[in-house]
């Protein structure tokens, strides 16, 4: 009886053990998570299907340090395929606007790729909400769903509406 | 004979100068009270007209510019109004200007409004870069105004292009410490200035026609002025690429 016992228990815990391994293994095959990116640009002419991806790295303060930049079909611009960035930010009751040095491999600047986000606090739809307008509707901060992105580089200017 | 004309001509220009000089004097001896317009540039936050009521006073050391608006409709209560002064002291060179939101009643000026301040709701400066701002109205809308009541928007206006450049009362950037709407943003890129050359002929600090850069947070109404043609002026003109810049700097860039 004591046997029987001790060999269900070693079973019970085999089994438990194999489940578990093979829930984690589950995990590690699962499909890849897909890559969180800061902004993701697409060009403003239409005839263009140049799309910058950028990716903020975050140093141990929780500030951020460096950009990473994806450029998809971004060879009709003359641009490589990734850079790193510089990032300074500059931000206001009104505007945050976060400027990307994009640096070729040598860490040499080539251009800018600088990102506006205009605030909601005192428009919807374009017009201003004015004095009492703003006090007796208050309008929402909504979260911004769109910003202005403008790429210099090359001496070339292209802009960008950015997720 | 040919000289004999050339003084004839000096004469009558002279003498309409004169003329002029004298009729415009004597027109702003008028009364400049509570004549109501409906505003082409302001909406309310549903897009509906904004309605505003202006009186100007002008006094040995100041001119003094009241309003009440309206985002309430042409027949709001008073209590709905909200009620502006925008002060221009003329003892200054330049004149500063002062801003005052006051507690809703009258359009009468007397020195006691400054005790009866209450906090802005929205930062002066956001829109008037100068001072006052000339006014106008959308003469299509609800409000039909009289030819009698032109004439005086077109000379409070003329008066308002005659203060030239004005400079922020020095209060303003003592008191906007403790505001939480203050009269003026005061970070770097809100005070970025439009360096667009054919604006800068007028919209700069120096010369006869100076009123002062504008500045980034000025945005929405260079957008409001520029979208609806009143800027530039007659006589200029602005490219495609200074439009492109105006456009870049309005949102930030």
């Amino acid at each position: 009886m004591k046997k029987k016992f001790v060999s269900s228990l070693v079973f019970v815990i085999l089994t438990a053990g194999f489940h578990a391994r093979a829930q984690v293994g589950a995990v590690d095959n699962s499909v890849p998570a897909v890559e969180k990116f800061s902004y993701v640009c697409a060009s403003d002419d239409e005839n263009s299907s140049v799309v910058l991806k950028i990716k903020n790295n975050f140093g141990s303060d929780g500030k951020v340090v460096t950009g990473k930049v994806i450029v998809e079909n971004g060879a009709v611009l003359g641009l490589n395929s990734e850079y790193t960035a510089d990032v300074s930010f500059e931000n206001s009751f009104y505007f945050n606007v976060t400027t990307y040095k994009l640096l070729d491999e040598n860490k040499n600047a080539l251009g800018d790729f600088t990102i506006s986000k205009q605030n909601a606090v005192m428009t919807r739809g374009g017009n201003f909400c004015g004095r009492a307008g703003c006090d007796t509707f208050p309008v929402n901060p909504s979260p911004i769903t769109t910003s202005s992105g403008l790429l210099k580089i090359y001496e070339k200017e292209t802009s960008f509406t950015c997720q | 004979m040919k000289k004999k004309h050339l003084l004839l001509a000096s004469k009558i220009v002279v003498f309409i100068f004169i003329a002029s000089a004298i009729l415009i004097r004597l027109a702003y001896k008028m009364n400049f009270e509570n004549i109501k317009i409906q505003s082409q540039e302001s909406k309310t936050i549903e897009g509906k007209p904004v309605f505003n009521t202006i009186s100007w006073f002008s006094l040995k050391d100041k001119d003094v510019w009241m309003m009440n608006q309206s985002h309430h409709g042409a027949t709001a209560s008073d209590d709905e109004l909200d009620r502006l002064a925008i002060v221009v002291d003329k003892t200054t060179s330049p004149n500063n200007v002062r801003f005052l939101q006051i507690k809703p009643g009258p359009l009468i000026w007397s020195e006691d409004l400054i005790n009866q301040r209450v906090p802005y709701k929205v930062s002066c400066f956001l829109c008037h870069a100068n001072g006052p701002r000339a006014i106008r109205p959308d003469y299509d809308g609800a409000v039909k105004n009289s030819f009698s009541e032109k004439v005086k928007i077109a000379l409070l206006n003329l008066k308002i292009k005659t203060h030239g450049r004005l400079v922020e009362n020095e209060q303003h950037a003592i008191e906007d410490v403790d505001l939480k709407i203050p009269f003026r943003h005061r970070s770097k890129i809100d005070n970025d200035p439009l360096l667009v050359k054919t604006c800068t002929h007028c919209h700069n600090d120096t010369g006869f026609l100076a009123r002062g850069f504008l500045k980034r947070q000025n945005f929405l109404a260079i957008r409001f002025m520029v979208e609806s043609g009143n800027m530039p002026p007659p006589g200029f003109s602005i490219t495609a690429k200074e439009k492109l810049q105006i456009q870049r700097f309005t949102e930030g860039f």
